[in-house]
């Protein structure tokens, strides 16, 4: 955990970079930006240790998003890494978020010299990754369509492995080299846990197709694609958890995937709150500065309720280490904070394009891009409803999450 | 339906089966044959068009806005008549029993049936009879010959007359539109009166098809001959403008969020001459007729939000069909039937409120802006309520709900944000129901 003092100069150093992606990234037309620059602005996070990193040997792997730091500090530094870069640009945030989970996917010997991992994929420092977690539809950890699982299966046959199948919507920071995968595995991976297994594959391997997903509303600056395997060959050297540690990483994955989601949606908003004053501190309509009329303090006064609700749903559990934290407590915070977005973080930033009237709904106010991010996150990697669901079944303790 | 309750059906008495609403009948054909004849012919008529004209050119108009070109349907749309419907035969082809009906109940279908296909195209050619509203509504006989009989002669010819309606300006937006407002509006379009006619002088800002149109109603604050300041809620007079007209021209189109396919375009006058014919009913009425034309076109404009949203539930609902999880369609289960209930059920409250306020003789200030703001609002609702029921699939653009989401968004904004149309409400009934005195005056 940081103290105040360290706390302010991570801000200062945050907003400095946040300041640099706007000027790189926002200044010229175009609904999005030049994405053309996100490679170049991710270097230079990287320099700034922001970015997590699958080398041991880069600071980025204990330092960065997700890094491996959170294991004994909690995750407050990257929820405000997050939450500060989506400020400026939710799609480039979301960007560093995915390259952390691919590294969390990780368990923390992966890479590392002599372990098997490094002997069929050399972890790289600077090599891009992305995490296969999420299925077509639904949540990984539910059984709400069946058991669980992403829809990739490992096979076994004449003493060989396969991985089958697919896994949909998966996010990175650019087109991926390296996929960290969770499957199901046949018996033999099943001897604690219903069958998990995680491995590690590189993504020009025969049989593995990425497809970019195509166009969709918001988080431009990311890249996501959907993932197809055909009997990619597996050696055991590529396998990096079974059983119930590799469940127990999943948990880990997708309860930091949904709290990044809401840190990001948090600054979207905080971001459209701060436009949204700037606005009407400015603008003349009904012979007044329309922050004088009642409608327009509503619409504000509803954001700024919305993002105090945002925040200390994240604040909640951020000091916790995530190497202490149970899987049902991580899972539960993270699936409330993930349905606030959809709540809170999205009314936030429509009432807050909504006291720039027409001039909110054009690209040039930065209102409709941040419309666009923030209701992309409003059904990424889980619709609401099934976060509900999922949501009840872990606070029930039935089913699945019995078993922890 | 369930077979022990068919057999039980079976078992009432005659009259108690006949009682008994238990057909199989789709939701559309359901509220279509609640309507006069005449009007269940438009709304088949209107549906087939926008199936058959609209939608296959939805995805692309929205993603490639700049290169869609609106005048070919807007060739056809003529042809059948739906550009001229504000005037009953031979002046147009609004149906004679809207005489006796609400007058906007054809183009409130219309507006439902188009903006289902696509928002964007919907909206294109729906901003002619908002810019044509003036003509009608200024109720100067010569100006309806003049201008609009042979503007819809035209189009019904398949020959394109875009007109569309301007009183948006960089500095006044809800003051155009709102009675506090407007008497302090900072606006800049200005009319002067010469000899033979006037001098236009302004800019105008947001108005949808501009870059394309060949008439503007204008609206601008004719100046006084005392020299005394005038003002928007005293002095608006309208013009209709030509385009081609010396200083008249276009400027720079909006990048905008959503109802992409149709422009939101700048408008420049720089010292135009319209000649005397060119006055739109009387001088120094328009505060008056834009009210009126506002009046007339929020109910369409609620209606273009009740579209926008039955699309996104019918993209929800093929979603929910098609996709297939443990050997069962999602639409088996429990929660994505809530969610497709609720959305429904939103689009029904919608039509309902839509349907309602048309149904009135004349349109009315507070019905058409509660029909506005209501289907503004639950329209957003239900765009998000189908991305969320979707999931991942909901953000991507061939799925349809993520660009209903960003389209319908512009319905709580434009005809008055809906913060103003709740104060045009309030305004409406405040002698009636809500209170004593004038609420402009605070
Ligand atoms: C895509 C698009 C298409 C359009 N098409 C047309 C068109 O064809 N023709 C045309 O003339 N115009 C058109 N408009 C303009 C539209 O009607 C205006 O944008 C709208 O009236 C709001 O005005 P504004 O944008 O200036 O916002 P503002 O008036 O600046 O409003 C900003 C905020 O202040 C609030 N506010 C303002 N005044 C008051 C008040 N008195 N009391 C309480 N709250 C207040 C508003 O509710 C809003 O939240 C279009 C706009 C858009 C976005």
């Amino acid at each position: 955990m940081l103290d105040a003092e360290e706390r302010r100069a991570v801000e200062a150093m945050l907003r400095r970079f946040a300041g640099r992606i706007e000027a790189e990234l926002l200044a010229g037309e175009g609904a999005d930006g030049d994405l053309g620059r996100v490679p170049r602005l991710l270097t230079e996070a990287r320099a700034l240790d922001l970015v997590a990193d699958p080398s041991p040997q880069a600071p980025g792997h204990e330092l960065g998003v997700w890094g491996s730091h959170c294991h004994e500090e909690g995750l407050g530094v990257s929820l405000l890494t997050l939450a500060l870069l989506a400020e400026a640009c939710a799609g480039f945030a979301a960007a560093v978020h995915a390259q952390g989970l691919a590294c969390l996917a990780l368990p923390a010997s992966a890479g590392r010299a002599g372990d098997a991992p490094a002997q069929s994929l050399p972890l790289e420092p600077g090599m891009l990754l992305g995490a296969a977690f999420t299925p077509y539809y639904g949540i990984p950890l539910s059984t709400r369509f069946g058991q669980e699982g992403t829809g990739l299966h490992l096979v076994e046959e004449r003493g060989k492995l396969f991985l089958s199948g697919s896994s949909h919507f998966l996010l990175a920071a650019g087109p991926p080299r390296a996929l960290v995968c969770f499957a199901r595995g046949p018996g033999a991976f099943a001897e604690d846990a219903p069958g998990w297994v995680s491995l590690a594959v590189g993504s020009g391997a025969a049989g593995l197709d990425l497809q970019e997903v195509g166009q969709r509303t918001g988080l431009r600056a990311a890249h996501q694609a959907h993932l197809r395997c055909e009997r990619v060959a597996i050696s055991g050297d590529q396998i990096l958890q079974t059983g119930k540690a590799a469940r127990r990483t999943l948990a880990q994955v997708l309860g930091c995937d949904w709290l990044g989601q809401a840190a990001i949606a948090l600054g979207v908003a905080r971001r459209a709150l701060r436009d949204s004053r700037a606005y009407a501190a400015d603008r003349y309509q009904g012979g007044r500065l329309i922050e004088g009329h009642a409608a327009v303090q509503l619409l504000q006064g509803t954001a700024e309720y919305d993002v105090a609700v945002l925040e200390s749903l994240l604040g909640r559990h951020a000091a916790q280490p995530l190497a202490s934290m149970q899987p049902r407590d991580l899972l539960g915070w993270a699936c409330a904070a993930r349905l606030a977005v959809g709540e809170h973080a999205c009314r936030a930033v429509s009432n807050c394009l909504q006291t720039l009237g027409g001039y909110g709904y054009m690209e040039d106010y930065g209102l409709e891009k941040r419309l666009r991010d923030v209701s992309t996150l409003r059904g990424l990697h889980g619709a609401p409803d099934q976060l509900r669901l999922y949501l009840n079944q872990l606070r029930r303790g039935i089913g699945v999450a019995d078993a922890w | 339906m369930q077979s022990n309750l068919s057999h039980s059906i079976q078992r009432l008495e005659p009259l108690g089966r006949w009682l008994y609403d238990h057909s199989v009948e789709a939701l559309w054909e359901r509220d279509t044959r609640t309507l006069p004849r005449y009007l269940r012919q438009r709304r088949r008529a209107y549906r087939r068009f926008a199936q058959e004209r609209i939608a296959p050119l939805a995805l692309e108009a929205d993603r490639s806005p700049e290169v869609y070109d609106p005048r070919p349907l807007l060739a056809e749309a003529g042809r059948r008549g739906f550009q001229s419907e504000l005037l009953p035969w031979p002046l147009g082809r609004m149906p004679y029993r809207a005489l006796l009906d609400g007058k906007v109940f054809a183009v409130i279908l219309k507006a439902e049936e188009f903006c289902a296909a696509c928002g964007g195209i919907g909206l294109s050619l729906l901003a002619h009879d908002l810019g044509m509203g003036p003509l009608l509504l200024a109720g100067h006989l010569p100006t309806i010959l003049r201008w609009q009989w042979p503007i819809n002669r035209a189009n019904l010819r398949g020959d394109v007359r875009l007109v569309v309606y301007a009183i948006t300006e960089p500095g006044a937006g809800s003051d155009m539109e709102e009675s506090a407002g407007a008497a302090r509006a900072r606006y800049t379009t200005t009319a002067r009166k010469v000899n033979g006619g006037y001098v236009l002088n302004g800019q105008k800002v947001f108005i949808s098809g501009g870059a394309h149109c060949d008439y503007a109603t204008v609206f601008a604050v004719l100046e006084r001959e005392d020299g005394s300041p005038a003002r928007v809620d005293t002095d608006y007079t309208c013009f209709i403008v030509e385009r081609g007209r010396e200083g008249f021209r276009a400027g720079r189109r909006e990048r905008k969020l959503g109802q992409r396919a149709c422009d939101a375009s700048q408008l420049f006058l720089d010292d135009v001459f319209v000649p005397a014919r060119n006055l739109v009913g009387t001088e120094r009425s328009g505060w008056a007729l834009n009210r009126n034309v506002l009046n007339y076109s929020r109910g369409p404009v609620g209606a273009i939000a009740l579209g926008i949203a039955r699309g996104a539930a019918e993209s929800a609902t093929r979603f929910a069909r098609e996709t297939r999880l443990n050997n069962k369609p999602l639409v088996a289960y429990q929660e994505v039937q809530l969610a497709l209930a609720e959305m429904w059920i939103d689009v029904l409250a919608m039509r309902g409120l839509v349907w309602q306020s048309a149904r009135h003789f004349l349109p009315q200030q507070g019905m058409a802006a509660a029909s506005k703001a209501f289907c503004g609002e639950l329209g957003f609702r239900v765009a998000n309520r189908a991305m969320e029921l979707m999931g991942d699939h909901g953000y991507l653009a061939d799925q349809g709900a993520e660009k209903a989401m960003r389209d319908v968004r512009l319905n709580q904004i434009y005809e008055g944000t809906n913060q103003i149309n709740y104060l045009a409400f309030v305004e409406s009934f405040w002698e009636s129901d809500l209170g004593p005195g004038d609420p402009a005056r605070g």
